[in-house]
């Protein structure tokens, strides 16, 4: 009898620390490659030094983690979300997000106004974690005067050596949506835009960031559309490669945190959101990762601020971010205009 | 001995259950929401959308255009690998250690693999290179981003596949059988012809409908390796689902591919089937 008791006391004890250990660990999806490793040392070890909270990473693309996530409805496997502005509302739509409490969420009140997301009703629903530029890379080996404009892209020199984004990638129609701009065009008119795309000589319209550093290494490509900060990124790797902002604008985009609906970790899921909105691991990513933080008051080394993606001198305020809605709600239509038109 | 009905089931249970699971659930799933809107409600709006547009048609006509090259390269390719390593190397190690150089890549990732013929293939890359300084070449040729670099790239992934599997059937042929084709006064080729080509052939099959399948559901490397200036209908269903969100289309499409693949497959079959009946 006393042997029952002691061996049923025992496996209380273990379902009890299981149960507690189950407490302490939440899943978060996070970007992969150096974005990933740059968000599991700002925010994910730190968090875990400061709260004792394991936060587990699964890396992954944005739309994939909405998929994931609306296929786990209404039992997410993921209790925080790093999803891309844009994927973010369409994220939204498909009702995979919950609302976040600003109250729950004291950091808060550090960030630029922009950086807390709400829907048409004020509601919040992701977190801003920082903003990336999307303008111009050239290899500096090869072209000695530095591009300045986006139309630099359409140079004779250039002809089959340019790279620019495929649909499929996050920042194009944010992209796409500015050059047509520019041109005359409207998110109700592709047209001029098209027609631009379709006398572009690209070497490659890339799915995959990585086919870049590649195309960079075999001569393929020297200049195209990139990730300001990944660019930087690759500069600092040693490759021959510098960014630019173009005159008429580099498009902007941000990386968001959010928390997944039905989440059985919520309140493990609230402090890892508001830890990743602290000053320091804002600006921690911004100093890995060359993306700006969207503090108040951010607070950058020289070298860093300047590779910041509103440029030399100047302020979060200065960046025009895309109308994620109404670029969504022409995506599909721009997809398959792109497919049918720009694509042989 | 043959085994019982009990021991039958438990065996197959097994099988059984991962296959439903994890494939016919899925496909009854995808099924059931190509013939579904967005809301829920049943069309076949979808399928007259796809079936009507040449638009689909040409990208299915695309996608397998490029299977049936790689089935072709691949079958030349890997015949030729696996006929040299059945009747002509004699050592057991060698052989062995060219089936692990043929097999290692597979250890790898797509990506990874695919990144690589970008710098191999590239204009500054070890082909270009190669070709330019023999003077065969005056500037370099564009082999990527390409439809010929997706065909090249599919082939090096699949040509494994190939050479394992008709290696399999040759080095278990019945040699007595080409003695006897020798003895009887048969050239090596007519002997070729008439009996080892004849008898590899299930081998050949095999072979040829694994890496036709492979290479029409294939995503990464052709998206990487066309430079975005080719569709494939993988990379249709990707962006419906992925971009898009629109489930729905992402699975009329993925059916429409599952069944032209099939029919295109039982064609094949069936037509080699007949002309091996013929040949016997």
């Amino acid at each position: 009898m006393k042997a029952r008791l002691v061996t049923g006391l025992a496996l209380a004890a273990l379902g009890f620390s299981f149960q507690a250990e189950a407490q302490q660990r939440i899943t978060v999806t996070v970007y992969s490659g150096v974005w990933g490793s740059s968000q599991q040392t700002c925010i994910l070890d730190p968090f875990l030094k400061a709260t004792g909270i394991t936060a587990v990473p699964e890396p992954g693309i944005s739309s994939v983690t909405v998929t994931k996530l609306k296929q786990s409805m209404p039992n997410p496997s993921i209790d925080v979300a790093w999803v891309d502005g844009g994927v973010s509302e369409l994220g939204w739509a498909e009702g995979v997000f919950d609302v976040i409490d600003p109250a729950k969420v004291p950091n808060l009140s550090g960030l630029e106004p922009r950086a807390a997301i709400k829907t048409k009703d004020g509601k919040i629903f992701a977190l801003n974690t920082g903003y990336y530029g999307f303008g111009m890379f050239y290899n500096t080996k090869e072209i000695t005067q530095e591009p300045t404009s986006w139309w630099d892209l359409w140079k004779p020199e250039y002809a089959n050596r340019v790279m620019s984004p495929a649909p499929a990638q996050a920042p194009f129609p944010g992209y796409f949506l500015h050059l047509n701009k520019l041109l005359g065009g409207s998110p109700q008119n592709f047209t001029p835009g098209i027609e631009k795309f379709k006398t572009l000589k690209a070497a490659s319209y890339y799915t995959a960031t990585g086919a870049i550093q590649s195309a960079i290494q075999s001569g393929e490509v020297v200049i195209g559309a990139f990730y300001v900060n990944s660019t930087w990124a690759l500069a600092d790797q040693g490759m021959p490669i510098a960014a630019v902002s173009p005159k008429e604008g580099a498009t902007t985009g941000d990386i968001r945190v959010h928390i997944a609906k039905g989440t059985k970790n919520l309140e493990n899921a609230y402090k890892f959101i508001n830890f990743a909105v602290s000053p320091d691991a804002l600006n921690c990513l911004a100093e890995k990762l060359y993306v700006g933080p969207p503090l108040k008051t951010p607070t950058l080394p020289q070298k860093i601020a300047d590779r910041m993606p509103w440029g030399k001198g100047g302020n979060v305020s200065q960046l025009v971010i895309p109308d994620w809605n109404e670029v969504n709600n022409r995506k599909a239509e721009l997809l398959d205009t792109w497919n049918r038109q720009v694509v042989k | 001995m043959r085994i019982g009905r009990f021991e039958a089931f438990l065996l197959l249970s097994g099988p059984v259950l991962f296959i439903t699971l994890f494939f016919v659930i899925p496909l009854l799933v995808m099924g059931v929401a190509s013939f579904q809107t967005k809301a829920g409600v049943f069309t076949g709006a979808q399928y007259a959308k796809v079936a009507f547009d040449t638009y689909y048609w040409r990208v299915l006509g695309d996608t397998f255009e490029i299977a049936i090259w790689n089935m072709a390269i691949v079958f030349v390719l890997g015949y030729a690998i696996a006929y040299y390593l059945t009747f002509y190397v004699r050592s057991r190690l060698w052989r062995r250690l060219i089936y692990v150089m043929l097999v290692t890549p597979l250890f790898t990732s797509n990506i990874v693999r695919t990144f690589g013929w970008i710098v191999l293939l590239g204009r500054k890359g070890i082909v270009n290179e190669g070709l330019l300084a023999a003077g065969i070449i005056n500037a370099p040729l564009q082999l990527i981003f390409s439809k010929v670099g997706v065909i090249i790239s599919l082939a090096y992934i699949l040509l494994p596949f190939m050479v394992l599997i008709v290696g399999s059937v040759l080095q278990n042929m019945n040699r007595s059988l080409l003695d006897a084709a020798h003895d009887l006064g048969a050239r090596p080729i007519v002997a070729f012809l008439k009996v080892t080509f004849p008898l590899s052939l299930p081998g050949v099959i095999a072979g040829s409908l694994i890496v036709f399948t492979l290479s029409v559901s294939a995503y990464v490397t052709p998206s990487i390796m066309s430079g975005g200036r080719l569709n494939v209908m993988a990379m249709l269903i990707f962006d419906q689902y992925m971009v898009i969100f629109d489930y729905n289309l992402g699975a009329t499409l993925a059916i429409m591919l599952l069944a032209m693949t099939l029919l295109i497959m039982g064609v094949y079959v069936l037509v080699l089937e007949r002309r091996a009946r013929m040949t016997a």
